[in-house]
């Protein structure tokens, strides 16, 4: 295990939230901060405090929406999840993403 | 797209809900996160911290949701606000220069456009302005005063106009209060309200009958004379008032708008003057289109008139044309020079002033790029950075503003009241707030630009090679745009220096010229009748008047003149000379006329270079026009060449469009000096001086020599000797002739004053640009300095580059400005009379001044510079 950690690449905090909230299901930003860190198993560097921003962005773009409701603690929490745009969405980052990560694949394999 | 633009609307509105449940969400969080911390063991306080540590920035993070959010909140803003304020007082000299250079480009604009829409803009009172016509008479093309004969014919002849009325403006006594005092009226030749659009208020207009000056003695006085002539109770109409030899009823009363402003009553013209011979011109014209015609329609039909006026009385009337042009360009065409000229110098001073301003926001948001730097490493989001140097901007543009307000509300109160006593105006100046909105828009805008615009790139860039640029480089950023902005302010500046120091050439090339008399020790008395006294009576005043006057101890001498030197012309006419076939040129050469008693020449000192001088026995009998006459040098130059014209005879009236048919010869007896005119006459022109007494002009001009050196101290006695003789007569003035010349030279001098003012005003700019631009400069480059005088090269090098810069900038500017500057001059003609537009004495003077404005404001940078001690300036920043 490498002891280096790696800020979240530039736009891609976005694209994590989107895929929390799809697979995890509704969910409040303590929530999401813990689970990007433990899905990428401590390797990221991520200040919590800026998935706020980030999840502002995703409500002003329709992508998802909240409510406040009652953590598993019970406490007072806003509560995140993904609409039908934001799914459709998703789709489209994540094609993105991969037709992204291949190119840069294929260029480091061939100069190899 | 759209939806995300509502989403950042909508969210403005509930900002401050969000902004809260932020805060609350973020607390939540932390208390989450510390929970979750605890549970893996650490104790409270560690637990606490790391749940922080994993957070972030709680500031940054609510600083960036801000920023998502849209518009700040007030909080942030009120924060920014603190901040702006306490850089601003961190550097005092920049926020004192911007507030400086803002209330004196905004004060200046606001008080020369409040004038300028005051002289020009506002429209004259009246119904239907645009329907009123100024006529002006002329004969072969020379604008001449209005014959009532000619008035006449144009009132029953023409059908493009509805109405047509003549004026001439004099002063009336008003006996029936406790002081005879003046009161200026308006004497009406036809039907003047309708012509005008003007009518009473209370009462009525003039019947036909009283029109014509046929009917009942009436008068309509305007709402200032009823005021103050009769009680508040009392009615006016119907009352009388009592002029010097005449009681009028009062019809009516007029508006406080009146045309022209200071006119107080207003009398139908008698009507001997109404019926008048052809042959007068005192008349000014003015008539009212009718409805549907256009000036150009007026203009052919008055030329036809004329035309067939011309045929039908070719002895008075060859010649005579008239020219239309619309009312109010005719009574503001005056001021209209001047006036342009002050505008244009002000546009020059904002232009001046926005310049500056960007210069010295740009050179400031170039000098803390390091500092933004700082800022955005610190966690800083960019529109924040941004946004702290717009408030910081709207700060200083604010405070300047309102320094620029009160500056101008001064100084069109000062000013404003000058402008109003020289020039004919509806109503006083005030004011004018939408132009001082637009300049304190147009500094908002050049210091919000240029205070934001290096913020917002600076942001823009990567921190770190700014920080080390701050360190090492420095530099002012573009070369060239600073160049633009030190020669721009140049160039602007150099035309007020230019036109200042036309104005002073102008002024002190006409005072330097002889005047051709001897002001000294002599006291000036100025009083008149009404142009419709007798003659007689006239007469008879001046003759007590100076008999009484002479035998006041103390006085050498007195005598009366129509006008005295230095006033303008009173009456000209052609002449002829017996004997002598006149040439068309000299045919048409005007000669001045002057009215005078005897003594007068003598008693202001005007030397007798051959001949003798006016004898008052000649003219026992007034009808015999005997007497003499006695012709200046210019006169005998211009008629007679280098033979000598005593013994000749001569003749007033003599060309077409004169009065007597047959010549009144007169005997010219003498030749005096020549006596400067007007203060702005290059040369004196023809004058012929005769004995007072067969003319009719009510004007009089006493002047009294005194045997000691102080003729002020007369005073009291002539005024006692005039009103033992005419208890009645109203004395206008009462100085000495040395006040009075100075008071000849006053709207020069005026005009000279304010251009002063703006010159002085580009300079204090200029030099405040100048030094701003140059001290930033030299600032910014002492860590560039300490390296290569650490590196073993001195310091010079860096100072004359730098000086060789603004030099070679300053001088382009310079050059760019002075030709613009003759070039306006050039444009605007009339301003000058005695120099060249391209006086080289005059360009010199304001190129050297500029020199010395901006060698004084380069050299405390330059001094920094040489100063610059090596290992300070490497610790420097």
């Amino acid at each position: 295990m490498n002891d280096v950690k790696s800020d979240v690449p530039y736009g891609t905090l976005d694209l994590l939230v989107l895929k929390t909230l799809h697979t995890a299901g509704p969910m409040h930003g303590f929530g999401i901060a813990r689970r990007i860190e433990g899905m990428s198993e401590a390797n990221l560097e991520l200040n919590q405090g800026s998935i706020y921003p980030a999840l502002l962005r995703l409500q002003q773009r329709g992508w998802i929406e909240s409510d406040w409701g009652t953590s598993e603690n019970n406490r007072r929490a806003k509560f995140y999840r993904l609409t039908r745009n934001g799914t459709k969405q998703l789709r489209v980052e994540v094609e993105n993403w991969e037709r992204t990560m291949s190119l840069v694949q294929r260029v480091l394999g061939a100069t190899k | 797209m759209i939806r995300m633009i509502w989403a950042r609307v909508s969210s403005y509105a509930s900002r401050r809900r969000a902004e809260h449940e932020l805060r609350e969400e973020i607390q939540n969080h932390l208390a989450m996160a510390t929970e979750h911390h605890m549970r893996r063991g650490l104790s409270r306080r560690e637990a606490e911290l790391a749940a922080r540590r994993d957070f972030g920035s709680v500031d940054a993070t609510r600083e960036r949701y801000n920023d998502q959010l849209g518009l700040p909140s007030l909080d942030a803003v009120l924060a920014d606000f603190r901040i702006a304020r306490r850089q601003l007082a961190k550097t005092p000299g920049f926020t004192a220069t911007v507030c400086v250079l803002l209330a004196l480009g905004i004060g200046a604009s606001t008080t020369v456009y409040s004038i300028v829409d005051a002289v020009l803009l506002a429209p004259l009172p009246g119904a239907e302005p645009e329907a009123r016509v100024w006529i002006d008479e002329t004969v072969d093309g020379r604008q001449m005063g209005g014959d009532p004969a000619r008035l006449r014919d144009m009132q029953g002849r023409l059908e493009a106009l509805s109405a047509i009325a003549g004026f001439y403006g004099e002063d009336a006594i008003l006996v029936d209060e406790d002081t005879p005092r003046r009161v200026p009226v308006l004497r009406t030749f036809g039907d003047y309200f309708s012509v005008v659009g003007l009518f009473p208020s209370r009462g009525r207009v003039f019947t036909p009958d009283e029109i014509r000056g046929t009917g009942d003695p009436v008068v309509i006085i305007s709402e200032g004379f009823a005021a103050r002539r009769f009680d508040a109770a009392d009615d006016p109409i119907g009352q009388s008032v009592r002029l010097a030899g005449q009681d009028l009823t009062v019809v009516g009363i007029m508006p406080r708008e009146l045309f022209p402003r200071d006119v107080e009553l207003f009398i139908p013209a008698d009507p001997g003057f109404q019926e008048m011979q052809r042959g007068g011109r005192f008349l000014a014209i003015a008539g009212r289109l009718a409805s549907g015609r256009t000036i150009d329609q007026a203009q052919e039909e008055m030329d036809a008139l004329m035309g067939a006026l011309q045929q039908e009385y070719p002895d008075t009337d060859a010649g005579v044309g008239a020219n239309l042009r619309p009312l109010h360009d005719a009574v503001v065409g005056e001021a209209r020079t001047p006036v342009l000229a002050l505008f244009g110098t002000t546009v020059a001073v904002l232009l001046l002033t926005t310049l500056n301003l960007a210069g010295l926001m740009l050179a400031r948001g170039l000098a803390r790029r390091s500092e933004i730097a700082v800022r955005v490493a610190l966690g800083a989001s960019a529109g924040r950075v941004v946004r702290l140097f717009l408030i910081e901007s709207a700060l200083v543009a604010l405070t300047g503003a309102t320094a620029g307000i009160a500056v101008a509300g001064l100084a069109v109160d000062a000013l404003g009241r000058f402008v109003e006593t020289t020039t004919n105006l509806a109503g006083p100046i005030a004011i004018q707030w939408h132009v001082a909105l637009v300049g304190v828009a147009l500094a908002a805008l050049a210091g919000l630009v240029l205070g934001g615009v290096p913020a917002w790139q600076a942001t823009r860039r990567d921190a770190a090679p700014a920080l080390r640029e701050g360190r090492v480089a420095g530099g002012m950023g573009n070369p060239r745009l600073r160049r633009f902005l030190v020669g721009g302010q140049v160039a602007l500046s150099v035309v007020p220096l230019i036109a200042a120091a036309l104005l002073t050439r102008e002024m002190t090339t006409h005072l330097s010229k002889p005047l051709g008399f001897e002001p000294a020790g002599v006291l000036t008395v100025k009083t008149q009748f009404s142009w419709s006294s007798p003659g007689g009576e006239v007469k008879q005043f001046i003759d007590d008047a100076l008999e009484r006057i002479a035998a006041v101890p103390g006085v050498r001498a007195v005598g009366m003149a129509d006008r005295l030197p230095l006033e303008g012309a009173s009456q000209s006419t052609t002449i002829l000379i017996r004997g002598r076939e006149m040439t068309s040129q000299l045919g048409e050469t005007r000669v001045a006329r002057r009215s005078v008693s005897a003594d007068y020449l003598q008693a202001i000192g005007v030397p007798l270079i051959s001949g003798e001088g006016l004898d008052p026995a000649g003219v026992s009998d007034a009808a015999d026009y005997g007497g003499g006459v006695v012709v200046n040098q210019a006169f005998a130059a211009t008629f007679f060449g280098a033979t000598s014209p005593i013994g000749a005879e001569m003749s007033f009236f003599g060309g077409a469009g004169g009065r007597d048919r047959a010549p009144h010869w007169r005997r010219i007896v003498g030749v005096v000096g020549d006596v400067r005119r007007e203060v702005t006459e290059d040369r004196a022109p023809p004058e012929a001086f005769s004995l007072y007494a067969e003319s009719g002009w009510p004007l009089l001009s006493f002047a009294v020599a005194a045997e000691g050196a102080d003729p002020g101290s007369l005073a009291s006695a002539v005024r006692e000797a005039i009103a033992e003789i005419a208890p009645s007569q109203v004395i206008d003035s009462i100085e000495p002739m040395t006040a009075r010349i100075g008071g000849a030279g006053f709207s020069h001098r005026r005009n000279a004053g304010v251009m002063y003012g703006f010159a002085a005003l580009a300079l204090v700019l200029v030099m405040v640009g100048l030094y701003g631009l140059i001290a930033t400069e030299v600032a910014a480059r002492i860590p560039e300095m300490g390296v290569r005088a650490a590196l073993g090269a001195g310091t010079r090098h860096i100072v004359s580059e730098c000086a060789r810069h603004t030099l070679v900038t300053t001088a382009i500017g310079a050059v760019i400005g002075a030709v613009t500057g003759i070039a306006l001059a050039s444009a605007l003609g009339g301003f000058l009379t005695a120099v060249e537009p391209a006086d080289p004495l005059a360009i010199v003077a304001a190129l050297a001044g500029m020199a010395l404005a901006a060698g004084a404001a380069a050299l405390p940078g330059m001094v920094r510079a040489a100063r610059v001690d090596p290992a300070r300036a490497l610790r420097h920043d």
